[in-house]
């Protein structure tokens, strides 16, 4: 492997875990500002309008798991929303004496509870708004995925910045 | 104010629901084009051209899916 090929590899990698972490980071690290600034906003703000329609349980880690999945691709956004789920989670569990620990998950009787508990905060996620609060949030992760396989291609092809106007040209389909 | 727009879920009629899936393919369309454009100058026309095809991608389906369910009723 030559040194230049394992650069780009290093520069391929940090822009694939940079896109992750922040939305539209890897982009700015193959120098492409512009795609960055809208990929950021245009995520962050796919993401939080999901969780301002469906609220704390959006991402819930236990019961939505796909989603959840879905969810954690939008790096630090995703990672704050599930803080801040599990933060509610631990608390109501507490105050029901339902240990969250068991590797098992809950059993049907303390899954009843927890759903009572969600719902006397007025927290539960009900039909329609917590499909469409998932899907808010869940396809704001899965197009983060697009930017991030997009961050990690451009840079294994050691292509930075914006692509010239006669290679624009040439690879318009 | 703000602490309680993301904690607790906002009450949605199901007249909305159709209206919600306009910012869904819009974002859609301007990251799959932020992505795909090898002109920034024309993103917003390409964003626009792709938000139209999604959409009427969708009536299509929609009402596709409603003859069906004529057809079969």
């Amino acid at each position: 492997m030559t040194k230049k090929n394992a650069h780009f590899r290093l520069v391929a990698l940090l822009a694939m875990a940079l896109a992750w972490l922040i939305p539209g980071a890897g982009h700015l690290c193959v120098g492409r500002p512009v795609r960055a600034a809208i990929i950021f906003l245009t995520i962050g703000a796919t993401f939080w309008a999901g969780m301002a329609m469906g609220g704390v349980m959006t991402v819930d880690s236990r019961n939505e798991r796909w989603w959840y999945i879905a969810e954690m691709f939008t790096g630090v956004h995703g990672l704050a929303a599930w803080r801040l789920s599990e933060k509610v989670t631990s608390r109501l569990a507490a105050e029901a004496n339902i240990p969250l620990s068991n590797p098992g998950g809950l059993d049907f009787g303390q899954q009843v509870i927890m759903d009572q508990k969600y719902d006397q905060a007025g927290l539960a996620l009900v039909s329609p708004t917590d499909t469409i609060a998932r899907a808010y949030a869940g396809v704001a992760g899965l197009m983060n995925l697009m930017c991030i396989f997009d961050a990690l291609m451009l840079g294994m092809m050691g292509l930075r910045g914006e692509p010239r106007p006669a290679a624009a040209k040439e690879t318009k389909p | 104010m703000l602490a309680t727009l993301f904690h607790h879920p906002m009450p949605l009629g199901s007249q909305q629901l159709l209206w919600l899936l306009l910012p869904l393919c819009a974002s859609l369309a301007i990251i799959y084009k932020t992505i795909r454009t090898t002109n920034l100058s024309r993103l917003p026309l390409e964003i626009l051209a792709l938000f139209g095809y999604i959409l009427l991608g969708l009536l299509g389906v929609g009402v596709g899916l409603w003859l069906v369910t004529r057809c079969l009723a």
